[in-house]
């Protein structure tokens, strides 16, 4: 179960199983006959990747997030903006697939330098990975809960696509 | 944190409006509209019917009633969708008002906890 200032544990088997349980069940709340018409894809057993699309500035961009599975649900999936041409994220190169979200609940970042690891993307919001591997603060009610899915990780995202979309980073060297 | 919202964008987009067109927004001759409200974080839904003239509020507090879930007192109103936006600093508005002036496209709810993360 997640807690604050805890490094969430790999558990492959586990976050697989979760994975299985809760991809009908979402698909049932948002009446989806499929991953596929919604655009999603899994490229392998405990990756999801989902389109995102924010208008700024009346430019709309297109954009991937990565949602990865090793140790959900315990903790929230993995959040990760990606090339979509190699289905990763190389920094600096690739800072410009990742969008500028501002949102108290949901704050981007190309690169995020931690004092317990190398630098990593951080989709800022506590229903991702990534936050609690860096040991960001979090209030108690913000904590991931063993209910919660990945569908929450997707809500938490969208909204701030909706209200908090700055644009791209730009091209690096540019 | 704050429940406070960026009232400057559009409630929902042009995407969600176009969505809307899939279904009669006009009431029954009771004046009741069919309301689908989504739980996020408990990936539950509830289907109800309520007055053109109820308010968002009452609608967001009817849809636990509908969803039996208990409310989080960080919990957020949100439009469905895609494209979800927070209703937070609509609440007083009716459904008809809403509708009006385009704070919504249609009567797709979503209930979701607030996350944290600047």
């Amino acid at each position: 179960m997640a807690k604050a200032n805890e490094i969430p544990k790999v558990d492959v088997h586990a976050g697989l199983k979760a994975l299985e349980e809760d991809l009908p069940r979402v698909l049932r709340l948002i009446e989806a006959p499929s991953i596929e018409a919604l655009g999603w894809k899994r490229p392998t057993k405990l990756t999801l990747t989902i389109p995102f699309t924010g208008t700024h500035e009346g430019k709309t961009d297109e954009y991937l997030l990565r949602l990865g599975f090793q140790a959900y649900r315990d903790w929230p999936p993995s959040a990760q903006f990606v090339n979509p041409e190699t289905g990763d994220y190389v920094y600096p190169q690739d800072q410009h697939f990742v969008p500028k979200l501002t949102s108290p609940e949901c704050h981007t970042h190309a690169t995020y330098n931690r004092s317990n690891g190398p630098p990593v993307q951080l989709v800022c919001c506590s229903a991702t990975l990534e936050f609690y591997e860096v040991l960001h603060s979090v209030e108690p009610h913000h904590v991931w809960r063993e209910t919660d899915t990945f569908f929450t990780t997707v809500n938490a995202i969208q909204r701030a696509f909706t209200s908090h979309y700055q644009g791209r980073y730009p091209v690096h060297g540019q | 944190m704050s429940n406070e919202e960026d009232v400057s964008a559009p409630a929902s987009t042009a995407q969600d409006a176009a969505a809307s067109t899939d279904e009669s927004l006009a009431p029954d001759e009771h004046g009741h509209v069919t309301v689908h409200v989504v739980h996020v974080n408990e990936t539950e839904k509830a289907h109800f019917k309520e007055s053109i003239h109820a308010t968002l509020q009452a609608v967001w507090d009817k849809s636990y009633v509908e969803l039996h879930i208990d409310r989080r007192p960080k919990d957020i109103f949100q439009t469905g969708g895609k494209h979800p936006k927070s209703l937070m600093s609509h609440l007083g508005l009716t459904l008809k008002q809403a509708l009006e002036q385009n704070v919504i496209h249609n009567f797709h709810f979503g209930i979701v906890s607030e996350t944290g993360g600047a």
